[in-house]
């Protein structure tokens, strides 16, 4: 109504003023308005955008957390299989050397029993022994990440299907023991798919350190994977492995990157950590 | 004078805009309290602020014809710093109301 009748003066040409005031009144309230309803659309964007961002990332922890619960099922299953299927057998046929019709046997065929029962026993221990080491490498535990790589990668060269060798350049001090672990799984997981996909003659694993970080490289010359590869299985319901490596990378706060090298020849893999508040004194370790 | 202070008023008010629009790690509701004052003191200034500016080159008798434009926006200020105000009774109702005081009589001297 106010602005009406400024509006009636403004149409009398004598009258500046007033059409200052009614065109800047009008202006400064639509700018204001215009203003205020472009922040409430922007805001509500945003925080849609935040949600969905929230949801994608509930949804890949889920994923993650599906995939170390199934693998921890996987090696629950592994190693209850090899105590029933190699263990509870052998020691069956201890029992059976040993049995209570065994005071009445000569004895000659008593030693031979003894010795056969020793045998199959000793078996056994190896046995046990090999499934403990499978679950806690004592390489790795006693002399830390750099000779438990370097024993890995003997073992695969000692097979003669592959060239297997590693270099560590900066590993004065040892990481955490935990870590260490994770790190040494990740390297043991990458090995396994690179033997079971990629047909590959060689792999070649360096470590360095840059500043806080920390990084190990291998290199391989067989059929790889790309990080857009990576990402893609990491988001599917395929590649146990990777979804695995990914949970044990995010407890380090570390990356991994798939790459093909610059010849097109290699397909490289690199982890990369930070070393700040890892640094252990190797005394402390021992 | 009071067109200085109504253009601090809306230099600061567009700030305090500005910094709200920033993005934050947690999603963050700009929808306060503090955020409809800021607005309703923005929509008061912008719309007296040429009233205040031509005040000047008229006599009181006709600046009465117009006057009415800065009631107008001070009865719309007023509202939204009533909504602000209801808005933060509202938000300050919902959440627990944490009790420090510590009773120590006993059961039986109750």
């Amino acid at each position: 109504m106010v602005l009406l009748q400024v509006l009636l003066q403004v149409s009398s040409p004598d009258n500046n003023i007033s059409m200052v005031l009614f065109f800047g009144t009008i202006g400064m309230l639509a700018l204001t308005i215009g203003l205020i309803v472009f922040i409430s659309f922007h805001q509500r964007k945003v925080i849609r955008y935040q949600q969905q961002l929230q949801r994608m990332e509930q949804d890949q922890q889920k994923t993650l957390l599906n995939a170390s619960i199934r693998l921890q099922e996987e090696e629950r299953q592994r190693i209850a299989a090899d105590l029933h299927d190699d263990a509870g057998p052998l020691l069956a046929t201890a029992r059976l050397y040993l049995n209570e019709n065994f005071v009445n046997l000569d004895k000659q065929t008593q030693l031979q029993s003894i010795y056969n029962a020793k045998q199959i026993i000793d078996d056994t221990i190896q046995l046990i022994r090999n499934i403990s080491h499978s679950l806690m490498p004592p390489t790795l535990k006693n002399f830390g990440l750099e000779s438990a790589v370097n024993d890995l990668f003997q073992k695969i060269s000692g097979s003669g299907s592959m060239n297997a060798s590693s270099r560590f350049h900066d590993y004065r001090e040892r990481l955490k023991a935990e870590n260490e672990l994770i790190i040494f799984r990740i390297i043991q997981e990458l090995i396994n798919n690179i033997l079971k996909h990629s047909n590959a003659s060689f792999i070649h694993l360096t470590q360095n350190t840059s500043g806080n970080r920390f990084f190990i490289r291998m290199h391989h010359d067989g059929r790889g994977l790309t990080q857009t590869d990576f990402e893609k299985l990491g988001k599917s319901n395929v590649g146990l492995g990777l979804k695995n490596i990914q949970s044990r990378l995010k407890v380090l706060q570390g990356k991994i990157f798939f790459e093909k090298d610059m010849s097109q020849t290699y397909y490289k893999v690199t982890i990369e950590m930070n070393r700040e508040d890892e640094l252990k004194p190797a005394n402390e370790s021992n | 004078m009071s067109a200085v202070g109504s253009v601090i008023i809306l230099v600061l008010s567009l700030c305090y805009l500005l910094n709200s629009m920033k993005p934050t790690v947690v999603p963050v509701s700009i929808f306060t309290p503090q955020f409809f004052i800021v607005i309703a003191l923005l929509l008061n200034v912008s719309s007296t602020l040429f009233l205040t500016i031509v005040s000047n080159h008229y006599t009181l008798d006709e600046m009465e014809k117009y006057w009415n434009i800065s009631n107008y926006a001070n009865i719309l200020m007023n509202l939204i710093i009533s909504f602000a105000f209801a808005l933060f009774y509202y938000q300050h109702k919902s959440k627990p109301v944490e009790n420090h005081s510590v009773d120590f009589t006993s059961p039986n001297d109750r």
